[in-house]
């Protein structure tokens, strides 16, 4: 998991610093691009300024050269020569222009006609064509000429006035030699004017009236109109604002003749008259506005009218390439943080599953082996936990230490010269070593040594993986030796039965052989009945007990494995034959039938004394068991299967199902009480079994309880 | 016919001297090993009953000894023997000349039987 983390954590870092300098970039992209607009902005606004005042000051110097012409100061000599004359002028004038204003426009119309239809109004009509023929278009609308009184002398065009002289800014200019008004707009015309107003004055410096121009400005202000169509951004919108802080020209839909600017948030910013630029608002997607103030400079002597052009921009459109580029680095640096998040994962995993793997493995092994990595010569390098606890050496102990401190004594030197003879030679050696702790105390190990190999396939270390076998090796020595004790006593038991036997069949010999001459009149006389019966019951009894002591011998052989056979071809119904044979005497006295059923002639090669012995045995036990007078036991055998198949079939009482399983086991008898009556050994049937199957076939019990019971044994036919 | 018992055991050798003298066999008996042999050698007997476990020169003394000077298949000898001798065994004397072998406890009918059989073949 460390692996996979640092993994992840560096893929991810990477597209950090990826999407950091590409925001950087950005950010410097960004930075330039607005320098770039602002100058660039400044530049332009300062421009149309520039081209206003420029405008103006020609016209203030076309209006000033106008007031220069002769035909005017002599006609303003003159009127003011007349009005001179006139006693109490100023309440001449005062009555005079009452009158223009009480007169209905039709009256009023008349006397002005009256006045530009004058020779000195001609010369200002002249001069207003000149100039719309010089500029093809009208820049001065209006020109009107006033004597020192006031009273108008000639006008281009009509105006209710008489008297100008209570009017500021014909105080302005007769005081300061010029006047010029702030902007007009008349809305029905849609026209915008400015007014120019100059001192008019003979050759010695008298006072002789004042000249008004009405500028048109229209001509001006489309300059502004046609940078903004101009401007490559469609939000960009320009503000132009006077003095009075009112906005008096903009390129927008949404603004008002005049309306004050003093509310707006930028307003602040307006005082100082310096050139700027400020963001109102800058956030990532660049969603705001920003603003280029330029205020009015002049032109030569004319310091301007302290007029600010804005130009507003919505910065989200200026900045639109910035902001496509910061998305496209933001889609880029988050495609490839994924991207990389995602094969970082990727690759840990496919680093880290088998770390994992390896880790979990050598967590098991530390749990349950001793582990040690030595070098080419045996010193320990590395030593497990599990290491020091059953070795009682602690790690610092260990390492450094050679192997052989663990040895036990227990090994001859050839049993580790084929250890090194092994790893040495590239193998893994595996094998139980007794080593000895460090108290001295002795432990088994089943260890396997490893060589790992460097470089060029030498060896550079060991790995020795060793589990602690100790306990188990110690209950294998206790096995062994109670293994080797059990068959001792089972040889001292095979030999101690093997002596009794002859020391029991010894003394036999002379008992069944004396009482075989006795019952022989022949020999040793005739017995009286009482001495006879007297003579049958020893020999009964003594014939019992030789069963007994072959049974028991028998027995021991089939325990011991050590029972032989011997094989020869024989006939089956000889062999049947001699059987039944020894049985005559027996079945005469317990008036039963034993019938021998085989057709066939069989010839069978195996060990006829054997298969004797296991017929004798299992007639003795029909016998046993069919009832006097009425018993019946038939031998049968035939070929089936390629196997000889024997039946010892009776007639007795029969045995249950239950006890048929344990009829062949050792001192099993079905029934205890015919057992006493009967003297049998509970060995019979086990020794039938074993010589059955050691000769290489098996034996069964069929019986159903009342009816009879039937013992097969099946011999392989060829042996 | 004439019987030879090597046995060490007396109450054997009286029951079989009685009994077979009874059946009007002439019968040696003795219970000494080394005599036992000079008698075998002699041949003055028919058949031999030989018991295995005679004390100091025992019946496969006596054998061994016989078969330094040959086969002894003449000299008629069955092995009578109450040790745990196994068929293999006999069959290993058989093959070097030895007729039989009669185990203890014996039926008198077996020896008197085997007797029979032998005088008839002779």
């Amino acid at each position: 998991m460390k692996i996979a983390k640092k993994l992840i954590i560096s893929f991810i870092s990477m597209s950090v610093l990826v999407g950091l300098i590409g925001f950087l970039s950005i950010y410097f992209a960004e930075t330039s691009l607005e320098e770039n607009i602002t100058q660039n902005s400044i530049i332009l606004t300062n421009q149309i300024l520039e081209d206003i005042d420029k405008t103006i000051y020609i016209r203030i110097v076309q209006s000033q050269e106008l007031s220069e012409d002769p035909r005017i100061k002599i006609a303003l000599k003159n009127s003011n020569e007349e009005y001179d004359k006139i006693k109490d002028v100023e309440k001449y004038i005062e009555e005079k222009d009452e009158e223009w204003k009480s007169l209905s426009p039709e009256e009023n119309n008349f006397l002005v006609q009256n006045l530009i239809d004058k020779e000195n109004s001609k010369i200002l009509l002249d001069k207003i064509n000149f100039y719309e023929r010089e500029y093809g278009e009208k820049v001065f609308a209006e020109i009107f000429t006033s004597n020192k009184y006031g009273v108008n002398v000639a006008q281009s065009a009509m105006t209710s006035d008489f008297k100008q002289s209570d009017e500021e800014w014909w105080e302005n200019a007769k005081n300061n030699g010029i006047n010029i008004d702030d902007v007009n707009f008349d809305e029905s015309a849609k026209v915008y004017s400015i007014d120019i107003s100059v001192r008019v004055e003979d050759d010695v410096g008298n006072f002789l009236g004042v000249m008004k121009s009405v500028v048109n400005l229209n001509n001006i202000l489309i300059d502004i109109q046609e940078a903004k169509l101009d401007s490559i951004y469609s939000s960009s919108k320009f503000e132009l604002i006077n003095e009075n802080n009112q906005i008096i020209f903009s390129t927008g839909q949404d603004w008002k003749i005049f309306e004050n600017i003093t509310s707006k948030p930028y307003f602040e910013s307006l005082i100082g008259g310096e050139d700027f630029v400020i963001f109102e608002e800058n956030d990532f997607m660049e969603i705001g506005e920003m603003y280029i103030f330029s205020h009015s400079k002049g032109h030569k002597n004319f310091e301007g009218l302290g007029w600010v052009l804005i130009l507003k921009y919505n910065t989200q459109d200026v900045l639109d390439p910035v902001v496509s580029l910061k998305l496209t680095i933001l889609g880029l640096s988050i495609g490839l943080g994924i991207i990389a998040g995602g094969f970082g994962l990727l690759i840990s995993r496919s680093i880290a599953i088998p770390a994992r793997e390896k880790d979990n493995l050598l967590k098991v092994l530390d749990e349950f082996a001793l582990v040690s990595v030595s070098d080419i010569k045996g010193n320990i390098i590395h030593a497990n936990e599990k290491f020091c606890e059953v070795s009682k050496y602690s790690k610092d102990e260990l390492i450094g230490q050679n192997h052989r401190v663990l040895k036990s004594g227990y090994h001859n030197d050839s049993f580790f010269k084929d250890l090194w003879i092994t790893i040495s030679s590239g193998k893994i050696w595996n094998n139980e070593i007794k080593n000895k702790a460090k108290d001295g105390s002795f432990y088994w190990v089943q260890t396997i040594i490893a060589p790992i190999f460097g470089i060029n396939n030498k060896i550079e270390r060991y790995i020795s993986i060793r589990i602690n076998i100790t306990e188990n090796k110690n209950n294998e020595e206790t096995i062994k030796s109670q293994y080797k004790k059990i068959l001792k006593t089972e040889q001292q038991k095979g030999e101690f039965l093997s002596m009794i036997t002859h020391e029991l069949r010894s003394p036999l010999t002379p008992i069944v052989g004396w009482c075989d001459a006795l019952k022989n009149p022949t020999i040793l006389g005739n017995l009286s009945e009482k001495q006879s019966k007297a003579v049958n019951t020893i020999l009964g009894n003594a014939l019992k007990l030789q069963r007994l002591i072959s049974d028991l011998l028998d027995a021991q052989k089939l325990d011991m494995n050590k029972m032989n056979f011997n094989k020869s071809e024989f006939s089956i119904s000889a062999l049947i034959d001699r059987v039944l044979n020894n049985f005559e005497y027996t079945i005469n006295a317990k008036n039963i039938v034993l019938n021998n059923l085989t057709k066939d002639e069989i010839i069978l090669k195996s060990d006829d004394k054997r298969i004797e012995q296991v017929l004798t045995n299992l007639i003795n036990n029909s016998i046993d068991f069919v009832p006097k007078d009425t018993g019946k036991i038939e031998i049968n055998s035939k070929i089936e299967d390629n196997e000889v198949v024997f039946e010892v079939k009776d007639n007795g009482q029969g045995i249950e199902e239950e006890k048929q399983k344990s009829l062949f086991k050792k001192f099993y008898q079905a029934d205890t009480s015919l057992s006493r009556e009967h003297g049998g050994t509970g060995l019979g049937l086990n020794i039938c079994k074993g010589i059955i199957e050691g000769l290489g076939g098996k034996i069964y019990v069929k019986s159903v309880l009342g009816k009879g019971t039937s013992f097969y044994f099946r011999l392989p036919k060829n042996n | 016919m004439r019987v030879l018992l090597i046995d060490d055991n007396p109450e054997i050798t009286d029951l079989f001297e009685t009994t077979l003298t009874s059946k009007g066999y002439s019968c040696k008996i003795t219970n000494n090993g080394k005599e036992g042999l000079e008698l075998i050698k002699k041949k003055e007997s028919d058949i031999v009953l030989l018991d295995l476990a005679i004390p100091k020169f025992s019946g496969i003394d006596i054998i061994n000894d016989l078969l330094k000077n040959g086969p002894i298949n003449d000299y008629n000898i069955y092995l009578f023997t109450a040790s745990i001798i196994s068929d293999s065994e006999v069959n290993e004397y058989i093959k070097k000349g030895v007729l039989g072998c009669l185990r203890k406890p014996l039926r008198l009918d077996e020896i008197l039987s085997l007797l029979e059989k032998h005088q008839t073949r002779n």
